[in-house]
């Protein structure tokens, strides 16, 4: 029996809230992508189009690119900023402050920075011009609306470094140094100790920190629209694109996709945690 | 094994009010035990960590066999540390834990595994080599993390308070297995600890750190009842302090003159009694109280009492406490082996 002080009832409201807003939507997407509320009843036209569609296929390959290079450079960058950043140094408290600054930023201004920054005509390709590296801004490389979304990646990259770090600092304060201390103290080097103890210790925490990422830069659809090719669009823009469209008959498409989405990210971050957990 | 010799050790953290370690100076023999004994925060960790190679010392010198080993990093000291809380590696089994001292010395796996078996049986945990750290109880715990050190066969085995996070049974039961190895394999062993009752029963010696430095060293009965000075003395439950002179054996005081035992140094000084050695009734230095408390402290009475100005205090046993009543007068003797005057105070 659930009583008054259960953590079950403490947690109910919350607990509320999260079934309806998020199962809710859940059930009504996927309910949608199978024709639901359009009269002409259930049917999987919208998920054999979207299946047997090779746009669709590579825009999923795309945003896997994008979610998993994105994840993969802010897990090693983060990781090593927090690890730079737990030393004490004189200054350690603005390093840390300037570090952080960016996570206030929304990701839609920090998209615009990065298409001032990194477009051909950007600051840096005029930079670039100017110093007479390049014959003129629109020979530098395609950096935004690129083949290769690296406009997209450096955003992602910008913006979720501190937030991975900040993770881990928060994990490593909580470990303190004592498991390290303990390593070196039975013979480990500072590197063994870094590697053998503190990183197996910090692991659970970045592959959380990790698979936030993952799920964000793979579903988002601001910074793809902003900074990433229109063929193939990356499949948050495909399904944006469909629910949009005014033939309201691409909208079962459209969540057939936003399913997809949804169901591949959850896969791949299950097999992350079970990859672990051996 | 080896011998361990402080040298005036200083270190004082940036932004401390006062000094971790003030003048630290300690000898330990090659294959004795010593307990560090003293309160929270007097830096007695702080010194395990210095010996360990863990924190630089600002001053002051640590060597192994008379060899400073100041310059030398954690991984390269004959020093193992065993933390207060275990310290096990959660992601590693206890034969993993174990052994991870033999990897770091890249030993042969068949090896390792030879000398985690034969670790393991000495802490008499032989069957949970594949258990994870979370499913041990606490006494289990600090077994594997002595095992993880007892392993390396290290010529200094620093311990630090291994048994303050266990209960009684556990407690008693972890000390004598601590002083079993100890014997058996007789490693130079330094054990921190804030209890007094753990560091008579651990320590051939007893070395207790106040404020940064060692205030005495000996063994446990003799800081108990021939303090060094009156922290010492307080710091030990001590609260009989009688201000007055020492001469030829008798020692002058507002209490009248009582007579010393043998050896007593002369002069100006605070006698001290420990207060469970004050007897009820007539003899030598026998003085008369007035009772003005009594409180209940389970096996024995704490009985408060004046005369001349005086206070003092005795630990009773219920029978004896029973005539003691506030307001009421009684005779207690002062037994003369008992008394013991601090000089100069």
């Amino acid at each position: 029996m659930i009583g008054r002080g259960h953590p079950w009832a403490s947690l109910a409201p919350a607990l509320c809230v999260i079934a309806v807003l998020f199962g809710g939507g859940l059930a009504l997407g996927l309910a949608g992508s199978f024709g639901a509320g359009r009269g002409g009843g259930w049917s999987f036209e919208a998920w054999i189009a979207v299946l047997s569609e090779g746009r669709v296929w590579r825009s999923l390959a795309l945003s896997l690119w994008i979610a998993l290079a994105s994840t993969a450079l802010a897990c090693g960058l983060g990781l090593g900023a927090a690890l730079l950043l737990r030393r004490s140094f004189p200054g350690q408290g603005l390093a840390r402050l300037l570090f952080q600054i960016n996570l206030t930023i929304p990701h839609a201004v920090g998209a615009l920075g990065i298409l001032w920054l990194l477009s051909q005509s950007g600051f840096l390709a005029r930079l670039a011009g100017g110093a007479g590296l390049i014959d003129g801004p629109a020979r530098f490389p395609a950096l935004t609306q690129d083949h290769f979304a690296i406009g997209i990646i450096a955003h992602y990259v910008w913006k979720e470094v501190p937030f991975i770090g900040l993770i881990l600092l928060a994990n490593m304060h909580s470990l303190g140094d004592d498991p390290e201390a303990a390593a070196r103290s039975h013979g480990a080097t500072p590197f063994a100790a870094m590697r053998l103890v503190l990183l197996p210790l910090l692991m659970p925490a970045l592959i959380r920190a990790g698979a936030i990422v993952f799920a964000f830069s793979f579903g988002a659809w601001e910074v793809p629209v902003l900074l990433g090719q229109s063929a193939p669009p990356a499949l948050p823009v495909l399904a944006w694109q469909r629910f949009t469209d005014p033939d309201l008959a691409a909208r079962p498409e459209a969540m057939a996709i936003a399913m997809l989405i949804a169901l591949v990210s959850a896969l791949l971050i299950r097999a992350a945690f079970a990859g672990r957990g051996r | 094994m080896t011998r361990l010799t402080l040298d005036n050790l200083d270190l004082h953290h940036a932004g401390a009010a006062r000094p971790a370690l003030s003048n630290l100076s300690l000898d330990v023999a090659d294959g004795e035990m010593v307990a560090l004994l003293g309160p929270s925060g007097c830096g007695k960790t702080t010194a395990l960590r210095v010996i360990a190679g863990l924190i630089a010392p600002d001053a002051g010198a640590v060597r192994f066999d008379g060899r400073s080993v100041l310059h030398l990093p954690p991984e390269r000291r004959e020093a193992v540390l065993v933390f207060q809380s275990g310290q096990l590696f959660a992601h590693m089994d206890v034969a993993a834990n174990v052994g991870f001292g033999l990897r770091m010395q890249r030993r042969p796996r068949r090896e390792i595994a030879d000398r985690v078996a034969e670790a393991l049986a000495q802490v008499q945990l032989d069957d949970l080599g594949h258990r994870k750290p979370h499913e041990l109880s606490g006494g289990q715990r600090q077994r594997v993390a002595l095992a993880r050190a007892l392993v390396l066969k290290p010529g200094l085995l620093l311990l630090d308070e291994p048994l303050s996070s266990l209960d009684a049974h556990l407690r008693t039961e972890m000390r004598a297995l601590i002083r079993r190895l100890q014997r058996e394999t007789g490693i130079t062993t330094l054990v921190v600890t804030h209890d007094q009752e753990e560091a008579a029963v651990l320590g051939d010696r007893v070395a207790l750190m106040l404020g940064g430095r060692i205030h005495q060293i000996g063994a446990g009965a003799a800081l108990w009842n021939r303090p060094a000075d009156l922290d010492v003395a307080r710091f030990f439950g001590g609260c009989n302090f009688i201000p007055g002179t020492s001469t030829g054996g008798v020692f002058d005081c507002a209490l009248g003159r009582l007579a010393l035992p043998d050896g007593a140094p002369e002069g100006q000084g605070c006698l001290t009694l420990r207060p469970e050695a004050i007897e009820p009734g007539p003899g030598e230095n026998a003085v008369v109280m007035r009772v003005t408390e009594t409180r209940f402290e389970g096996l024995l009475t704490r009985i408060g009492a004046e005369a001349g100005g005086l206070r003092l205090e005795a630990l009773m046993r219920a029978g004896a406490a029973r005539s003691a009543r506030p307001g009421a007068e009684t005779l207690w003797r002062l037994p003369r082996e008992a008394l013991w005057v601090l000089p100069g105070v």
